[in-house]
């Protein structure tokens, strides 16, 4: 799957010794973005004589949304608290299971073997195949919208996090065991850091992943509100305006969720042990 | 003290000749208190022999007994200072030293405070709150000791410790090592720096080229401290240059010249 969206621009994308990016260099892509939206919409204004929602009437339409103004019969709050709240929820669940296998098979060469082949097959199942399915276990709504974020999350954390302990330099391992360090510590306090760069990029794609997958769950599994469902509903309402408040607001929370969430963890751990940051694995 | 006895370790090796013989009937023992260095071409199964005696290998054959007892996988017993510092990036120095005290059970404030009290003997105690990447190559290799002997290990292995620093910071470091172990601890220490062997060692192991086995073994009676005898030590360079030199290679001349 390409996480692209995700990861370029992001610092971590490039050398950790890169010099910072200045203001300038973080505001131009955006200009570019917005010129190149609006000539967009100029350009179908032109050649096919349809409105399409500039930059500015979907700043204007997200004030009013925000003001109150309801949409397919509900506020803006209640999609995006539906949205966010399936993605949390769904997430949290991926990351304590998906980091929790990773560990115990990578720690049980019994339970690796086992399971880990079973891992690698499915991990490259697209998300949205896992719609049909959730949709014959556990019918349309909720429970099967939270189950496809779920898998779309799941395992690129667990096969991160059982790479990333497996691949642990083994000359830590050794010292750890010279020090005298058995089972719990050895975990706790050497494979699970040393594993960390490699966990925590399992998680920033089981985050994105499951974001993508989130939106379109809410398009196919019935839900009756969220973003997704929002803008696969303008289809009929024909409210564009507000499906591109929609898609902005999925592009901002999702490049917030990586920048600040992940910044914040990695400024506070590997950035601060002067550890490289490996290739992602997906 | 150490005790080794007809070892044998080879390794399965991928080159169609069978197994690689790393080591082959090597016995040596060594004295509490001694202070050996091992030198020998490179690939003559030097790390192969610390491995083994730190637990980290099993031999093929014959035994290693320390204080009369086998040795069953790594302990701190054995403090192992490895060539590059293997410290942990995660932990801040005085956190590095204080991990092996943890799992003796120190906890807390003392853990902190002994750890601290190690730190200074190595002259770092300004530094125990920065992370190994912000120490220099030197400075590691004086947190990777001071984790050792702050665990107060019966036998200190040093795998080629300062191989890696330029020549003055590796004067000063020898010159640590000497005045925290000299006469206190036993010692194996690896080198390939003759010289360095010289100005440290109570007595110098000197290993033939693979498959690894002991094919000199002096006594080194230079007074100390031995950079004030210059002569001396040059005199014992070059002795022990030439016997390497002559040695390489000529493995009939080896078996009937100076086996111990």
């Amino acid at each position: 799957m390409d996480n692209g969206f995700w990861l370029e621009g992001s610092p971590w994308a490039n050398t950790q010794e890169g010099p910072s990016q200045t203001l300038g260099q973080r505001i131009i892509p955006c200009l570019v973005l917005l010129a190149a939206w609006q000539g967009l919409a100029l350009l179908v204004l032109l050649l096919r004589g349809i409105s399409f929602p500039t930059p500015l009437e979907t700043l204007l339409q997200l004030g009013r949304l925000l003001a109150g103004s309801p949409l397919l019969g509900s506020s803006i709050y209640l999609h995006l608290g539906a949205s966010l709240g399936r993605w949390l929820l769904a997430f949290t669940l991926a990351a304590l299971l998906g980091m929790g296998i990773g560990i115990l098979t990578a720690w049980l060469p019994g339970l690796d073997s086992l399971l880990t082949p079973l891992l690698v097959l499915l991990q490259p199942v697209p998300s949205l195949a896992w719609i049909p399915i959730a949709i014959l276990l556990l019918g349309l709504g909720y429970t099967s919208t939270v189950s496809i974020i779920f898998l779309a999350a799941f395992f690129p954390i667990a096969v991160n996090t059982n790479g990333g302990i497996k691949n642990v330099n083994p000359l830590y391992i050794r010292a750890a065991r010279m020090l005298g360090a058995k089972n719990r510590r050895l975990l706790c306090q050497v494979a699970l850091p040393a594993a960390l760069p490699q966990i925590l990029s399992g998680l920033r794609i089981g985050l994105a992943n499951g974001w993508r997958a989130l939106i379109a769950a809410e398009m196919v599994a019935g839900t009756g509100s969220g973003l997704g469902y929002a803008i696969y509903q303008s289809r009929w309402s024909l409210d564009y305006t507000s499906a591109f408040v929609c898609i902005s607001l999925i592009a901002l929370i999702g490049l917030g969720a990586e920048r600040f969430i992940f910044s914040f963890i990695e400024d506070r751990t590997i950035k601060s042990w002067g550890i490289t940051i490996r290739e992602d694995k997906e | 003290m150490l005790s080794v006895k007809n070892v044998e370790k080879s390794f399965p090796i991928i080159s169609g000749n069978g197994p690689l013989l790393a080591l082959h009937k090597l016995s040596f023992t060594m004295k509490a208190g001694e202070f050996t260095c091992l030198i020998g071409p490179s690939g003559s199964g030097k790390t192969t022999l610390i491995n083994l005696i730190a637990g980290f290998l099993q031999p093929t054959r014959g035994t290693i007994l320390l204080q009369g007892r086998s040795i069953q996988g790594p302990g701190p017993d054995r403090g192992v200072v490895f060539q590059e510092a293997a410290l942990f990036p995660w932990f801040t120095a005085l956190q590095n030293v204080a991990f092996g005290l943890a799992n003796q059970g120190y906890k807390g404030r003392r853990a902190r405070e002994k750890a601290l009290s190690f730190l200074s003997l190595v002259g770092l105690k300004e530094y125990a709150s920065a992370y190994p990447h912000q120490l220099s190559g030197g400075m590691k290799q004086r947190v990777a000791l001071a984790r050792v002997l702050a665990l107060e290990p019966r036998l200190l292995l040093l795998d080629e410790p300062f191989g890696s620093l330029d020549s003055q910071t590796r004067q000063v470091l020898q010159e640590v090592i000497l005045s925290l172990c000299l006469g206190e601890k036993t010692v194996l220490f690896i080198t390939h720096d003759v010289e360095e062997a010289v100005v440290l060692a109570d007595r110098i192991l000197v290993f033939g080229p693979r498959p690894g086995r002991i094919v000199g073994d002096f006594q080194i009676d230079i007074p100390r401290p031995r950079r004030e005898y210059p002569g001396a030590v040059e005199t014992w360079e070059s002795r022990l240059r030439s016997y390497l030199g002559c040695n390489n290679g000529d493995q009939k001349y080896l078996e009937r010249g100076v086996m111990l």
